[in-house]
């Protein structure tokens, strides 16, 4: 076991993991945080996706005791307040969202690609999602859903 | 008939769980915690078929933490099938828990339950087994072949579906001009984001609970009591919300090693999930198929008849397969207006993982064929394959000839013409010529498909509904149907609120549970839409016949003056009025009674949901690759009950068809080994795969559905496939029909030609 110091939406915890385990093993199977998931263990679906210092990451193949002085958020913190994310609000706007079980890794990576460009194009949306799945869906409305978020975050600002 | 269109019924309305799924609240199977879980995992056979000569479980009983190690000789003494639909269902029970003669790479030899998971799996590698390799046999029409090694003693051929109309031979012999064609399919997993899983507790008192993502509880809870020869009433089953499914979670798969582990371990609960891989090899997928068909035509360019020989590559258990051959054979007679068609299927055990049920049922397979074979009759004489199609598919209120059932309202031809004249088809087919150079090779393509709606005639169609009317007028809804993610929850409350004129938030439901619903046949099969919301909105009404009766007592006026309009009775004569609160109080004071309603629905007949897709394709002649351009899919869904979900239904089934015609497959090797399984060597299309779509719908009420509506979750993906396949052969004037499409077989056909 090794003990780290990770900030995990936005609560600093200190905790000793076990060498072999993931970021995603940490976060779900120890702190319950159960809105991340596992697709593929592999890094090729994106539903295990969690902001790491800013970066939509897979937590499947991070090692939890590598995560030590780093800064995560989960699907969880997205919404801490209670009040939903824009990004949320608009995937259920737009009904990007079917069976759901890919839908918190499509809002990471959404969140992570608007916060650094906050005007994707639609090319550039489509890029960003290339390493998440999602089998219901089509992408259409997902598409959807972030230009969707991403005007309404400029028109916010613009305010 | 008139386009309905009320206040929730043909409105977009989001998935109404979309909250708890956009923030990671919504609980799948393995996001429950439970004390006392065990977790189990599973040993799966390394060899295509083999007998266990002996079987070592010392070494990883003895391992710290391991609660239980189960083989073969802790199965009960019955087999079962995993896609039984009632008690009695006469399918063929082949599968057992745990093998001693497994018949394929992934089949189930022995399991572990565990403190952790980790464990389970360090004991599984503690197993010694010991096999005798027996000879395998892997392809559809190998097998059926005299001296082919046996899957079982009794023979490959597990099921022969034949099926006529007219005479074809003579059809055929009188035509102008006879086209044949081939198909291939290959094995295409699922690929739910969400894999496999379950939780099993077998209860020291014999009773079993059983909580995970199932299509179809009540049909699990026949299986399970027939498998372990315990009551019905003794067997709870809670179906979690599921992460996909496509047919992939229908049916018994890892309950019955699980609840094996759970008795040996003494009652704790243990779950299994399966990981990427183990979901690839060890569970089911979509069934390879070989097809031979033959097609007749006039030099007018009348289809004069045609026949399909299919060969069903049905792999090591029966499972889904008659079902799904039989739902094939139906499916052929009910697209072209021709009197001779003739259906000849041999489904064939091989030492293939299982094939079994996935969206489409058997009409993917089918429909891609015909449309191709269409294609090259069409090229064949030198006429549009627009103009060939509209010369030869049904009419509305037609009779299939084979079964002599009535067509009902199938407006295909209505779709394939709408969506010619928005794809501009003769435009861009003229410009896809026009286009095509040295590099890029420019085609168009279309297809039609259709799925049916529920199981009738062939079976009973039953779901059952339970509505209360609360003390503040809410209502409470009860039934066990299953939604995919495909928007079923949202759609009975839409059905509620539309026919009892009362707000969407005030419906509350339960489902998908034994315990808590009364029977439900199970998602599949499109019955949700058609049957389930059927069921929903017939119990709806008789709630409304007894408050009104309840109303025309308070009121002391006859029930035939009373109207209940924007969720208020009112009598007529005097002017009286009552909500469904003062209903509610009316009764528990007066009458001593609460409201509440059950119908036991059957879907007494059956309708086809009927598309037409258009689709550009770019094919790079250096590499082989395939871009889509334009994408329009026309549908006749009857009612379009939530435009929002049926759009993104129709969009996710383009994706899936893209993945038939292009990429997808799970590639076996000489010993029936995958050779790309897990996401990273299986390509699933990712969203620079997609085309720019356009769906559209045509006006249409279908009796029988609710509210004219009918399902879309499988006619979705039918015409998708061969659209782009005919797109690719029309871009490259090539004879492709060995699915998918890789830029391997395309580079290959340009060189061959």
């Amino acid at each position: 076991m090794k003990n780290i110091n990770v900030t995990i939406n936005g609560r600093t915890l200190s905790i000793a993991v076990d060498e072999k385990w993931t970021l995603l093993h940490l976060l779900r199977e120890e702190l319950t945080l159960t809105g991340t998931k596992y697709g593929c263990g592999t890094s090729d679906c994106g539903a295990c996706k969690v902001l790491v210092d800013g970066e939509a990451l897979n937590s499947c193949v991070l090692l939890a005791r590598n995560m030590d002085g780093k800064n995560i958020t989960t699907i969880e913190g997205l919404s801490a307040g209670g009040g939903l994310h824009p990004v949320q609000q608009a995937f259920i706007d737009a009904g990007a969202i079917q069976c759901g079980f890919c839908t918190p890794g499509m809002v990471i990576t959404a969140v992570a690609l608007l916060d650094k460009n906050p005007s994707p194009t639609r090319e550039e949306i489509i890029d960003a999602l290339d390493n998440n799945l999602c089998r219901c869906t089509g992408y259409e409305k997902i598409i959807e859903a972030i230009e969707l978020a991403s005007s309404r975050l400029s028109d916010k600002e613009g305010r | 008939m008139k386009k309905y269109v009320g206040k929730y019924i043909g409105q977009g309305t989001p998935d109404i769980d979309a909250k708890q799924k956009a923030t990671g609240a919504m609980a799948f199977g393995d996001d429950l915690r439970m004390a006392n879980l065990l977790h189990g995992k599973i040993l799966f056979s390394p060899h295509a078929h083999a007998r266990v000569v002996s079987i070592d479980t010392g070494k990883a009983e003895a391992l710290p933490g391991v609660r239980a190690v189960v083989t073969y000789k802790d199965n009960p003494k019955n087999k079962f099938n995993s896609h039984w639909r009632w008690y009695h269902d006469s399918i063929p029970g082949t599968e057992t828990p745990l093998e001693d003669e497994p018949r394929f790479v992934g089949d189930r030899i022995a399991a572990v339950a565990a403190d952790t998971e980790e464990i389970a799996a360090k004991a599984l590698r503690l197993i010694e087994v010991e096999y005798e390799i027996l000879p395998a046999v892997f392809n559809e029409e190998e097998a059926l072949k005299e001296g082919a090694p046996l899957v079982y003693p009794e023979g490959n051929l597990l099921k022969e579906q034949k099926s006529s109309a007219g005479d074809v031979d003579k059809a055929l012999e009188e035509s102008d001009l006879v086209v044949s064609q081939e198909l291939k399919t290959s094995f295409v997993h699922h690929a739910t984001i969400e894999p496999h899983m379950t939780i099993c507790q077998w209860k020291n008192n014999d009773e079993l609970e059983i909580w995970g993502p199932m299509q179809a509880v009540y049909r699990n809870q026949v299986t399970l009591s027939r498998l372990f020869d315990i009551p019905i009433s003794k067997i709870m089953l809670h179906g979690t919300d599921i992460g996909g499914s496509f047919g992939g979670k229908d049916g018994v798969i890892l309950e019955g090693p699980a609840l094996i582990l759970s008795k040996k371990a003494g009652g704790y609960p243990v779950k299994i999930r399966l990981n990427r891989t183990e979901a690839m090899i060890s569970t089911f997928g979509r069934h390879i198929y070989k097809l031979y068909g033959k097609m007749g035509v006039t030099k007018e360019g009348k289809i004069t008849g045609f026949g399909v020989d299919t060969y069903m590559n049905a792999g090591a258990y029966c499972g889904a397969s008659i079902n799904v051959l039989a739902a094939m054979c139906g499916k052929m007679f009910k697209m072209y207006d021709t009197p001779n068609m003739r259906f000849n299927g041999y489904a064939a055990y091989t030492n293939l993982p299982p094939g079994g049920a996935m969206r489409g049922f058997g009409s993917p397979a089918i429909f891609a064929e015909l449309e191709l074979m269409v294609n090259k009759a069409a090229n064949a004489l030198g006429m549009d394959q627009v103009e060939f199609r509209r010369k030869n598919l049904i009419e509305p209120f037609g009779k299939d000839p084979a079964s002599g059932e009535s067509l009902r309202s199938a407006r295909v031809k209505e779709a394939l013409i709408k969506g010619a004249e928005i794809f501009e088809w003769e435009r861009r087919k003229e410009e896809a010529k026009r286009k095509s150079g040295d590099r890029y090779a420019y085609g168009v393509g279309v297809a039609v498909g259709m799925h049916g709606n529920g199981v009738a005639p062939f079976a009973s169609d039953i779901t059952v509904s339970e509505i209360s009317l609360n003390e503040d007028g809410t209502v409470f809804l009860r039934c066990a149907v299953t939604d995919h993610g495909a928007g079923t929850y949202t759609l009975v409350r839409q059905v509620v609120a539309e026919t009892l004129q009362m707000p969407l938030e005030q419906v509350g439901f339960t489902h998908s549970d034994t315990k808590t619903c009364p029977y439900d046949m199970g998602a599949g099969a499109s019955r949700n839409t058609w049957s389930a919301s059927s069921s929903v909105w017939e119990v709806s009404r008789k709630l409304i016949a007894s408050m009104t009766k309840a109303a025309s007592e308070l009121f002391g006026c006859d029930e035939n003056e009373i109207r209940y309009e924007d969720g208020v009775f009112c009598c007529l004569t005097d002017g009286k009025t009552a909500t469904r609160e003062d209903i509610a109080s009316y009764t528990y004071l007066h009458k001593k009674e609460k409201l509440i309603e059950v119908v036991s629905y059957n879907s007494s007949h059956n309708a086809g949901s009927y598309g037409a897709h258009f689709v550009e394709a770019r094919v790079d002649k250096t590499t082989g690759e395939v871009r889509l351009g334009k994408y329009l899919a026309v549908y006749d869904v009857g009612t379009p009950l939530n435009p929002l979900m049926l759009t993104g239904q129709i969009e996710g089934a383009i994706l899936q068809g893209i993945g038939m015609a292009l990429f997808e497959g799970i590639n076996f090797d000489d010993k029936g080994k995958a050779t790309n399984a897990g996401f990273r060597r299986y390509r699933v299309p990712r969203a620079s795969d997609m085309p720019d779509i356009q769906v559209e719908f045509i006006d249409n009420y279908e009796h029988g559905g609710p509210f004219g509506g009918k399902s879309i979750g499988e006619a979705s993906i039918v015409p998708s496939a061969p659209a782009i396949m005919g797109a690719i052969n029309n871009a490259l004037g090539t004879d492709l029909w060995d699915m998918p499409f890789t830029p391997e077989k395309i580079l290959a056909a340009i060189n061959n030609k």
